[in-house]
C-alpha cells in the first residue's frame, strides 16, 4: 500500500554547474575498478595504482604539514593502509582517489593529535587574491591579516573546504568525494562558509576598510 | 585567542623529482607483507551518509569447514553449520515449488531481431542475428524469448535468488535494483546470444533511499549457476526518476509528505527563477544553414508575394525542396492545381510544414528552402558569419547568466538542505518502542545495461545492514518447532532478502532501526511469519504464526508475506 507523490523534476540539479576539468570519467573509474580487484587478488599488481597517486597524496599531506621528511612518512603510511584495508574497498561510483585522500586526511589529523601540535595550512600568495575576490574584498596586506584571523577561528572541518576549494583548487565533485558528501552540499557548505567569514572580517577591520 | 593552526605562507615548493625521491613500491610491499592487517574498522552507522569507499559491509566470512568432525570432542561453530548448510543446499533455491514469479513469452524473428515491451515499461532491445543452436549455427525463423523481472523481495523469495556475493574472501549481502531473468528457444530447444552479440536493457524497478539527495550506484552481475557465484560485469547506468513514494503506514507519513510538499515547492520555485533569469537575456536567433539543392529531388518555387515575408528575406532565389520525410502523395498535385498559402512554419533547423489549401482539400508538405550556385554561396558565406556571431552571442549570455543560475541553484540546494534537516529533526525525534521508525523512501529508477548471454542478471550494490543478533526458538502457536531449515527475513531499509539458518543455537541477525518480517516455509509448502520483529535483547522466544493454507499463486503469497 502506497502513497505516490509526483515531483516534476529530479532533485538533485545539475543546470548550470561548471563541469571540472578534473571529474574521473565513468570509463576511468570502470577501468580502474578492474585494476584494483586485480590488486585485491594479488598485492603486487597495487604497482600501477600506487604509482599514479603517490604524488598527489604527497602534495596533499605536505600541505598539510610543510615537512618533506613527515610527509614521506605519512604518505607511506597511507598507503600500507590502504594495502592492508584494499580487499573490504567495493566500488560505489566514486572515484578512488577519494578514498585514499580520506585515509590520508585522517592519517594527517591522527598525527597532529598524537604529537598534540597545530596543523600546518599552507598559504601561498595567489590563494590570498583567490579568497579576496570570492569575498568581493580588496586584496590588501589589512584584510589579508584579518582573513588570518579568521580563517584561525574556523573549525576543522570548515577549513578544509576552504583549504580544498581556494588553496588546492579542487573541484566541487573532488571534494564532495573526499568528504563523503554530495557536490550541491560542498557547495552550500562553501558558500555558507564564505559568508561567515565575510561577516567575521568586517567585524576585525571594524567595517571601516 | 591561541592559534589553532599553522600558518604556513609560501612553503618550499617540491617538483615531482623531489616527490619520486620517496616513491618506492616494492619497500611498501615489503613492509605489507610483514606487517600483520590493522583490524577493520566500523564506523557507527549514520543515517543519511552516502556510501564511502572503504566501509565494510557485514556479512558472513567465507569458512572452510571441518570435512570430519567427531560431536562429541568438538562443537561446530554455529556459523559452520549455517555455512555447511547452505553449501548442501541448491544455489537457486526456490523454496515453493509450485509458485514462481511468473515468465512471460514473446517471439521475435531471429534475422531481423526487435524490441521487446514489458508491461512495466522496461524493454529488451535484440539485434539482428543475435541467436545461434547448439551446434553454432546461426538461427533462422522465430525464437520464443522467455523473460522475467524480479522487482522486490517476494521476487527474490519465490524465485529463490541467492543474495550474497564473495568478492576476495569477504562476503557482502545485495541489495537489488531489479532483476531480469531472459531465455531463449526455438522449437523447444535452447538457443544462444551469439558471440559479440549483446541484448539492450531498460529495466524499470524500485529502490529505497533514506537521503533524497544521494544517487546510490549501482553495479550489474550475471548469475553463474555453475560456479555458484555473481560475476561483475560493471556499472549500472541508473537513472532516477521524479516519482517518490513511501508506504502509506508508515509512522513517518506525514513528514515525508511535508517534505516532499516542500521540496516540489522549492523546485517550482527554482525552475521559475531560472526561467525568468533565462528571459532577462534573449537566446540569440540560432541562423539557419542554407542547402545546397539536389538536382534528383522535386523542387518548386513560390511567387514572390508569399505572405511570410521573413522566409522571403532570408533567402533571395529560393527554392524549395520536397523532405524526403513527407508521405507519400502526388507531387504533379502542386502544379496541376492552384493554390493558396495558408502557412509556412519551420519545424526544425532544416524543413518548413508548407500547408497549401484549394475548395476542399489542404495539402501540407515538408520542405526545405535550397539555394543554387552564386546564391547558396552568397548565402552560405553570410551564414557562416552569422554563425560565427551566434556562437559569440550565445557564449557572451551563459557568461552573465551562469553566476546568477549558480546562485539560484545554490539558494535551492539549501533550501532542500534545510527541508531534509527539518525532516531529519522529526525522525529522530520520533520514538518508537524499541524500534527507530524508517527513513527511507521508494524511488522510481530505470537501469540501463547492456547482456551478452542469457540466464538471470542483476542490478546490485552491497550493502551494510544494521543487524543484532537475536536468539530464540522458531516455534509456531501449535507448538510445532523450526530447525534445520532456512529463515528468511526483510526489513524496510534494503530491498533484499536475508536468508539464515534456522537452528539450535544459530543466532539470528536483524535490522535494529526497522521492524522485520521473518517466515520460514513448512514441509508441506505453508508459510509460519513473524511480523515486525524489533531485536529485542530480553526476547527469549517468538511465536510464528503458521498460515495455514495452502499457497498457489504468486498473489496468495504476497498477501501472506505483505509487509
Amino acid at each position: 500500500m502506497f502513497s505516490i507523490l509526483e515531483i516534476n523534476r529530479t532533485l538533485v540539479k545539475n543546470n548550470g554547474m561548471r563541469t571540472s576539468r578534473k571529474t574521473v570519467s565513468q570509463e576511468a573509474m570502470d577501468a580502474e575498478w578492474l585494476e584494483i580487484q586485480a590488486a585485491q587478488k594479488d598485492p603486487a599488481m597495487f604497482r600501477p595504482l600506487y604509482n599514479r597517486y603517490f604524488d598527489p597524496i604527497f602534495r596533499f599531506i605536505y600541505r598539510r604539514t610543510a615537512d618533506e621528511m613527515l610527509t614521506a612518512d605519512l604518505c607511506s603510511q597511507v598507503f600500507l593502509k590502504a594495502l592492508q584495508r584494499l580487499n573490504a574497498y567495493t566500488y560505489q561510483g566514486v572515484p578512488f582517489s577519494a578514498w585514499l585522500f580520506r585515509i590520508a586526511s585522517n592519517e594527517v589529523s591522527q598525527h597532529y593529535r598524537q604529537y598534540k601540535k597545530n596543523r600546518v595550512v599552507s598559504v601561498e600568495e595567489t590563494n590570498f587574491a583567490d579568497v579576496m575576490d570570492e569575498l568581493h574584498e580588496p586584496d590588501n596586506e589589512q584584510l589579508r591579516q584579518a582573513l588570518i584571523l579568521v580563517l584561525n577561528q574556523l573549525k576543522e572541518s570548515d577549513l578544509q573546504l576552504i583549504e580544498m576549494r581556494f588553496f588546492e583548487r579542487l573541484p566541487f565533485k573532488e571534494i564532495a568525494d573526499i568528504l563523503g558528501i554530495t557536490e550541491s552540499n560542498a557547495k552550500v557548505k562553501t558558500y555558507r562558509i564564505l559568508e561567515r567569514m565575510k561577516t567575521q572580517i568586517k567585524k576585525v577591520t571594524g567595517a571601516g576598510h | 585567542m591561541g592559534n589553532k593552526y599553522n600558518f604556513e605562507f609560501n612553503p618550499k615548493r617540491l617538483s615531482s623529482e623531489d616527490i619520486e625521491k620517496h616513491q618506492d613500491f616494492d619497500a611498501l610491499l615489503e613492509k605489507f607483507s610483514q606487517e600483520k592487517p590493522t583490524g577493520q574498522n566500523r564506523s557507527a552507522r549514520i543515517r543519511r551518509i552516502a556510501y564511502v569507499g572503504g566501509a565494510i559491509a557485514a556479512g558472513i566470512a567465507v569458512l572452510w569447514f571441518m570435512l570430519v568432525v567427531n560431536p562429541t570432542e568438538r562443537r561446530t561453530p554455529p556459523s559452520q553449520i549455517a555455512e555447511a548448510y547452505f553449501a548442501s543446499q541448491p544455489f537457486v533455491n526456490p523454496p515453493i515449488a509450485d509458485v514462481q514469479p511468473a515468465f512471460v513469452n514473446f517471439e521475435i524473428n531471429a534475422q531481423t531481431g526487435g524490441e521487446i515491451l514489458y508491461a512495466s515499461g522496461s524493454k529488451l532491445v535484440i539485434p539482428r542475428q543475435a541467436f545461434r543452436n547448439d551446434r553454432g549455427e546461426n538461427i533462422r525463423g522465430e525464437v520464443d524469448i522467455r523473460f522475467r523481472e524480479l522487482i522486490d523481495y517476494v521476487d527474490f523469495f519465490l524465485a529463490g535468488v541467492p543474495m550474497t556475493y564473495d568478492s576476495s574472501g569477504v562476503r557482502y549481502h545485495f541489495e537489488s535494483a531489479g532483476m531480469l531473468e531472459i531465455y531463449a528457444e526455438q522449437d523447444g530447444r535452447p538457443v544462444h546470444l551469439a558471440p559479440g552479440k549483446r541484448i539492450e536493457v531498460v529495466l524499470f524497478s524500485e529502490i529505497l533511499v533514506d537521503d533524497l539527495n544521494v544517487k546510490p550506484a549501482f553495479n550489474v552481475y550475471k548469475l553463474d549457476t555453475a560456479a555458484r557465484q555473481w560475476l561483475y560485469y560493471g556499472p549500472d547506468q541508473i537513472e532516477f526518476l521524479d516519482e517518490i513514494s513511501y508506504d502509506k503506514d508508515d509512522p513517518l507519513a506525514e513528514a515525508k509528505e511535508n517534505l516532499l510538499t516542500r521540496l516540489k515547492s522549492i523546485n517550482q520555485k527554482e525552475d521559475a527563477a531560472l526561467a525568468e533569469l533565462e528571459a532577462t537575456i534573449p537566446v540569440p536567433v540560432k541562423p539557419l544553414r542554407p542547402f545546397p539543392n539536389d538536382p534528383n529531388v522535386t523542387t518548386f518555387e513560390f511567387p514572390t508575394d508569399i505572405p511570410n515575408s521573413q522566409v522571403a528575406a532570408l533567402y533571395e532565389g529560393t527554392v524549395w525542396q520536397l523532405s524526403p520525410n513527407n508521405a507519400p502523395f502526388d507531387e504533379n498535385m502542386l502544379v496541376e492545381y492552384q493554390w493558396n498559402l495558408e502557412s509556412i512554419e519551420k519545424i526544425n533547423n532544416q524543413e518548413y510544414e508548407i500547408v497549401l489549401t484549394k475548395p476542399d482539400f489542404t495539402l501540407r508538405i515538408l520542405a526545405a528552402p535550397t539555394l543554387i550556385g552564386e546564391d547558396y554561396q552568397k548565402a552560405l558565406q553570410r551564414y557562416e558569419a552569422d554563425q560565427k556571431a551566434y556562437e559569440i552571442a550565445l557564449a557572451e549570455r551563459e557568461n552573465k547568466l551562469t553566476l546568477q543560475r549558480d546562485a539560484i541553484n545554490a539558494w535551492a540546494a539549501e533550501e532542500r538542505e534545510a527541508a531534509i534537516a527539518t525532516y531529519d529533526k522529526t525522525m529522530e525525534e520520533t520514538s518508537f518502542v524499541n524500534t527507530s521508525p524508517s527513513s527511507v523512501f521508494r524511488r522510481k529508477v530505470i537501469n540501463r545495461f547492456t547482456v551478452n548471454s542469457l540466464g538471470l542478471w542483476n542490478c546490485d550494490r552491497p550493502v551494510r545492514p544494521d543487524k543484532k543478533e537475536v536468539m530464540f526458538p522458531l516455534k509456531d502457536q501449535k507448538g510445532n518447532v523450526y530447525q534445520n531449515m532456512t529463515a528468511f527475513v526483510v526489513d524496510k531499509t534494503h530491498n533484499t532478502i536475508y536468508r539464515y539458518y534456522a537452528g539450535e543455537d544459530q543466532p539470528l541477525p536483524l535490522e535494529e532501526s526497522s521492524e522485520n518480517l521473518l517466515w520460514v516455509v513448512t514441509e508441506d509448502q505453508k508459510l509460519a511469519l513473524l511480523r515486525a520483529v524489533k531485536p529485542d535483547e530480553e526476547t527469549s522466544e517468538m511465536i510464528l504464526t503458521l498460515i495455514d493454507e495452502v499457497l498457489a499463486s504468486e498473489a496468495d503469497v504476497r498477501r501472506v508475506l505483505v509487509f
